[in-house]
C-alpha cells in the first residue's frame, strides 16, 4: 500500500549550518510518529519543511502520492509549485505550534471557523456548527466566545488543535505542542491528542514527553545534529535503545 | 511680553473668531481627508513593504525616503505646479488635500509596515498552515490585528498633518493660517490674530495627541 | 527637462543652500545649549511642580503649533517688543524656539533611558543627585542623544524652508525666485528637491550609522557583558 507521507533525501541548510541532513522516512495512513531529540537537533526544522513553512534545501516530500513544493515533469526536471498550488497543498497538512499562534483578534470559535470560511468558502452557519463540534471534541464547548488572551495555555493549544482539524487535514504536524505549558495543563492537551490518535488521525509529533510518546506512537524517530540516527517501533526503542547516545538521552528525560 | 497682552484688542478678537473657527474646520477637513487617502496608499505600499517580494520593497523604501527627505513646502510646490502640467486642474481645497496626502503617505507607509512587522511571525505561519495564501493572511489575520496598533500613530500623524496644513497658506488655500495672515495684513494687528490661531492649533493637536495616548493605553492594556 | 538650464542654475543655488544649512546648524547649536539645560532641569527637578509645569507647557506649546505660526510670531512680534534683527537671525530665533521644545524631550529621554541601576549605584557610592547627573548619567546620555540630534538637524533643514514665508533668501525662497523669473518651474523644483534630499538623506544615514555602529554596544549590551564577567569571576 502507498504510504500517506514519504520523505526522501530531505536536507535543510541555513547558510553554512545544516539543520536537517538527508532525512528518509515514511508514514502510513492512520499512523502516528513521534520525533525525539535534544533541542537544536533539527526536529522542528524537519517538521516545518514538510508543509513548506521552511523551504527544504534538497529532497522530496510526497503526501498521498503528490509531491509538495513542486513536481517533476515528464523529462524529470523539477518544476516548483506556484504560490497558489503550494497554498492548496498545504490545506491537507494541519499544524499545531509550540506557541499556539491562535489568531489574537478572533474568538475561539472564529479561530476554528476562519479556515473553512475563508479558504474553503463554506457557508457561515456550516462553519460555525463545524467549529462548535470541534470545540466539543477538544472539551472546550463552554469557551467558544472567549478570546485567546482569556484562555489558559492548555485551552489555547486545544483550540489550536481544533483549528487544524477544521480543515480536515490528511496529516497533523505537532511542533512541541506541550513544551510551552506547565505540567498541570499538559495533561488535557495530551489527552485530546491521544483521542485523535485513537481515531486514526495521522500525526507527526515533536515532543519531549516520553510517556506520551509511548502511549500514542507506533514509531519513534530519534534525531541528532540533523540526522535521523535511530528509528523503530515504540516498544523496541524504549526497551532496547541501540545507541549509547539514545540511552543517555532517554535516561536524561525520563 | 506684558505690553502686548495688556494692549490686546479683545473686541477685534471676538469679531474675528468665527472666521478663524471656520478656517480651522477647513484645516481639519483637509487633514482628515489627506490622512484617509494616505492610509489607502499606506496600506497597499506598507503591506508590500512588509511581506512583498524584495524587488518591490526597495523601490517603496526609496519612495518613503524621498517623501521624508524633502521639506513639506517643496511637496506643496510640486503638487501645486505639477498637477496642472499633467492636466489635472483641482480647486485650492483639493490641491491642498493632494499635497497633504503626498506628505502623509510616506509616513503612513512606515506606520503600516511597522504595525504589520510588530505582529508575531507565528500568526502568518498559522494562517498559512490552515491553507490561507499570503494575501488572505494579510487580509483576514494580519491587517485586522495591525489596525489596532496603527490607530495611535495614525492619530499622531493626523496631528502632524494638521500642523503641516498650515503651509498651504503659501498657495492661498483658505485654511487657518492663511485666514489669520489675511486678518493680520488687512487690519494691521498681530498678537490679536496669532494668539487665537495658535490656540486653535493647540486645541486640535492636543485633543489628537491625548486621543492617541488614550488609544495606545487602551489598545495595549487589553492583551 | 532643460539640462543646460539645470547646470547653469545649480551654482546659483549654492549660496542659498549655505543659508539653509547655516540657519539650521546655528539653531541646532543654540537649541542644544538651551535644550540640555532645560532638559536636565526637567529631570533633576521633577519634584518641583511649578518649574516642571513651566517646561512642560513650553514643550506643549512648541509641539502643538505649526512652525509657520512660530515663524510669523517671531517675525511680527520681535519688532513689537523693540527687537530689530536681520532676517537670518529672526529665522534663528524662530527655529531655536522650535527646536528647544524637541531637544528638551531628546535630552530627557536619553537621561531617563539609562538604567535605574546606574543611578542607584552612584547614590550608593555616596554621590549627590547633581554629581550623579553630571558624572554618571550625562556622559552616557550624551552618546544616546547624538542619533536623535542628527535627526533633529534634518528636521531643522526641512523647517528652514518655511523661512521663505518671511522672505529669507534660503534654498526654497531662492528657487521660487529663479522659477518665477525663468518660468522653469519643473526644473527648479526638481533641483531643489534633489538638494534637500541629498542633505536630509545623508543626515539620516549618518544617524542610522551612529545608532547601529558607533553606539550599538553600549547600554544593555555592556551591562550584560558586565554581568557575564561577574559570573565568570
Amino acid at each position: 500500500m502507498q504510504p500517506l507521507l514519504k520523505v526522501s533525501n530531505l536536507c535543510k541548510n541555513y547558510g553554512s549550518t545544516t539543520a536537517v541532513e538527508d532525512a528518509n522516512f515514511e508514514l502510513g495512513k492512520g499512523e502516528q510518529l513521534v520525533i525525539l531529540g535534544a533541542s537544536g537537533s533539527g526536529k522542528s526544522s524537519l517538521l516545518r519543511c514538510i508543509n513548506y513553512l521552511e523551504k527544504p534545501s534538497r529532497g522530496t516530500i510526497w503526501l498521498d502520492g503528490q509531491t509538495i513544493g513542486g513536481h517533476h515533469n515528464s523529462e524529470g526536471t523539477w518544476i516548483p509549485d506556484t504560490e497558489a498550488e503550494l497554498v492548496r497543498k498545504r490545506r491537507d497538512i494541519g499544524m499545531v505550534f509550540q506557541n499556539f499562534n491562535l489568531f489574537a483578534h478572533l474568538s475561539a470559535l472564529d479561530n476554528i471557523a476562519i479556515g473553512p470560511r475563508k479558504v474553503l468558502k463554506c457557508p457561515k452557519s456550516e462553519c460555525r456548527s463545524l467549529a462548535r463540534a470541534l470545540l466539543q471534541k477538544v472539551h472546550l464547548d463552554r469557551h467558544a466566545d472567549k478570546y485567546p488572551s482569556q484562555l489558559s495555555g492548555g485551552e489555547q493549544q486545544r483550540v489550536a488543535i481544533a483549528r487544524a482539524l477544521a480543515m480536515n487535514p490528511k496529516l497533523l504536524l505537532c511542533d512541541e505542542p506541550t513544551s510551552a505549558l506547565d505540567p498541570r495543563l499538559t495533561h488535557d492537551v495530551l489527552q485530546v491528542m491521544q483521542e485523535l490518535a485513537a481515531e486514526g488521525i495521522a500525526m507527526i509529533v515533536v515532543t519531549h514527553e516520553i510517556g506520551f510518546a509511548r502511549k500514542i506512537a507506533r514509531t519513534v524517530m530519534y534525531l541528532e545534529k540533523g540526522r535521523i540516527v535511530e528509528t523503530g517501533p515504540v516498544s523496541d526503542f524504549f526497551a532496547r535503545p541501540a545507541r549509547e547516545q539514545t540511552r543517555q538521552f532517554l535516561s536524561y528525560v525520563m | 511680553m506684558l505690553p502686548i497682552v495688556v494692549a490686546l484688542d479683545v473686541a477685534f478678537m471676538r469679531e474675528s473668531l468665527p472666521a478663524l473657527g471656520e478656517a480651522a474646520w477647513v484645516t481639519v477637513q483637509m487633514s482628515g481627508l489627506a490622512v484617509g487617502f494616505g492610509l489607502v496608499a499606506g496600506c497597499i505600499l506598507g503591506s508590500l513593504r512588509a511581506i512583498g517580494p524584495v524587488g518591490v520593497q526597495t523601490p517603496i523604501q526609496w519612495f518613503v525616503n524621498v517623501v521624508r527627505g524633502v521639506p513639506p513646502l517643496v511637496h506643496i510646490a510640486i503638487i501645486y505646479f505639477a498637477l496642472p502640467r499633467v492636466g489635472l486642474f483641482l480647486n485650492e481645497f483639493w490641491t491642498g488635500v493632494a499635497a497633504l496626502t503626498a506628505i502623509a503617505a510616506g509616513y503612513e507607509v512606515e506606520i503600516v509596515r511597522s504595525a504589520l512587522q510588530s505582529i508575531d511571525r507565528g500568526q502568518m505561519e498559522a494562517a498559512l498552515s490552515v491553507g490561507m495564501s499570503e494575501g488572505m493572511a494579510l487580509r483576514w489575520i494580519l491587517l485586522p490585528q495591525a489596525i489596532k496598533r496603527m490607530l495611535p500613530p495614525l492619530t499622531n500623524e493626523l496631528a502632524n498633518v494638521i500642523k503641516a496644513s498650515s503651509l498651504l497658506s503659501v498657495i492661498s488655500v483658505n485654511e487657518l493660517t492663511k485666514v489669520g495672515n489675511d486678518l493680520i495684513f488687512e487690519n494691521f494687528v498681530v498678537a490679536e490674530v496669532l494668539i487665537p490661531v495658535a490656540a486653535l492649533y493647540l486645541i486640535i493637536v492636543s485633543v489628537l495627541s491625548l486621543l492617541s495616548r488614550y488609544l495606545e493605553e487602551r489598545v495595549f492594556a487589553v492583551p | 527637462m532643460d539640462f543646460p538650464f539645470l547646470l547653469r542654475t545649480l551654482p546659483k543655488l549654492w549660496s542659498p543652500l549655505q543659508v539653509t544649512i547655516a540657519v539650521s546648524l546655528v539653531s541646532l547649536g543654540l537649541g542644544f545649549a538651551l535644550g540640555i539645560f532645560l532638559g536636565l532641569l526637567r529631570v533633576a527637578i521633577a519634584d518641583w511642580l511649578p518649574m516642571r509645569l513651566a517646561i512642560d507647557a513650553y514643550v506643549w506649546l512648541v509641539r502643538g503649533t505649526p512652525i509657520i505660526v512660530q515663524i510669523y510670531a517671531a517675525f511680527f512680534l520681535l519688532p513689537r517688543i523693540g527687537i530689530q534683527l536681520p532676517l537670518f537671525w529672526v529665522g534663528v530665533v524662530a527655529l531655536t524656539f522650535n527646536s528647544v521644545g524637541y531637544q528638551i524631550e531628546i535630552v530627557r529621554a536619553a537621561v531617563e533611558s539609562i538604567s535605574i541601576g546606574q543611578r542607584e549605584a552612584a547614590r550608593a557610592m555616596g554621590m549627590s543627585e547633581g554629581m550623579t547627573l553630571r558624572s554618571i548619567l550625562l556622559p552616557q546620555a550624551v552618546q544616546r542623544m547624538i542619533p536623535p540630534l542628527t535627526n533633529e538637524l534634518s528636521n531643522l533643514v526641512k523647517a528652514s524652508s518655511v523661512l521663505s514665508a518671511i522672505a529669507l533668501f534660503e534654498l526654497h525662497k531662492a528657487s521660487n525666485a529663479i522659477a518665477a523669473s525663468t518660468y522653469k518651474y519643473v526644473e527648479v523644483l526638481v533641483l531643489q528637491a534633489l538638494l534637500y534630499f541629498v542633505v536630509i538623506q545623508s543626515l539620516s544615514w549618518v544617524a542610522r550609522y551612529l545608532e547601529t555602529r558607533v553606539f550599538a554596544f553600549d547600554g544593555e549590551l555592556a551591562i550584560e557583558r558586565e554581568q557575564v564577567a561577574m559570573v565568570r569571576a
